[in-house]
């Protein structure tokens, strides 16, 4: 596989993995928030 | 495949009566298995964050990824090793837990992203790869161990 192929491949794949676990983890903090925000008003 | 065959053929393995009966064992199979952790943890985060021009910057990029990526072979063996034996002992338990199949998802990927996406790419002159590749690639092999590590340890308090 030629670098620039393989360069696009880690990219695109790399951002990907990058955003899912942004927004996995943004969901499980406003979940803490909310929680929070149910105990103590 | 079924899978549920191979987990009570697990439980009732010759392994699962070692590691059911003997604590001392599984206790000492465990410190191997946090070990290997260690080690797989440490050789990423330095590969990575020499990537990313953190750390080791008077040795080239190259010498640090080829050091990193052997132990990164020896610990995924070790993991993968010591895991099966730790599995054994409560292998109808972790079937049906989720957070166990979330671990077992992220560690093919990671592995995946190692073998097919990362040591190819890094094989090349780091010189000739587009900078933001290679800082997207260290950010993203730290994310995927993260996730890995993070799944693992939500199933102890799930």
């Amino acid at each position: 596989m030629s670098l620039a192929t393989l360069e696009k491949i880690a990219g695109g794949l790399s951002l990907l993995v990058i955003g899912s676990a942004i927004w996995f983890y943004s969901v499980q903090i406003l979940d803490v928030l909310e929680l929070l925000e149910l105990a103590y008003g | 495949m079924d899978v549920f065959a191979f987990f009570e053929w697990l439980d009732a393995s010759w392994l699962a009566s070692i590691s059911k009966a003997y604590g001392g064992t599984f206790a000492v199979v465990q410190v191997f298995h946090l070990l290997a952790m260690l080690t797989l943890g440490g050789m990423v985060i330095t590969g990575d964050l020499r990537l990313l021009g953190v750390l080791l910057k008077d040795v080239p990029s190259e010498v640090v990824i080829d050091n990193t990526q052997k132990w990164i072979n020896v610990a995924l063996v070790a993991l993968i090793a010591s895991g099966i034996f730790m599995a054994s002992a409560v292998a109808i338990k972790l079937y049906y837990n989720s957070f166990f199949w979330a671990k077992m998802t992220s560690l093919v990927f990671g592995i995946f992203f190692v073998y097919a996406i990362r040591r190819p790419l890094l094989r090349y002159d780091h010189g000739s790869i587009n900078p933001w590749t290679l800082r997207l690639v260290a950010v993203a092999s730290m994310t995927i161990w993260f996730v890995v590590a993070a799944s693992g340890r939500w199933i102890g308090f799930s």
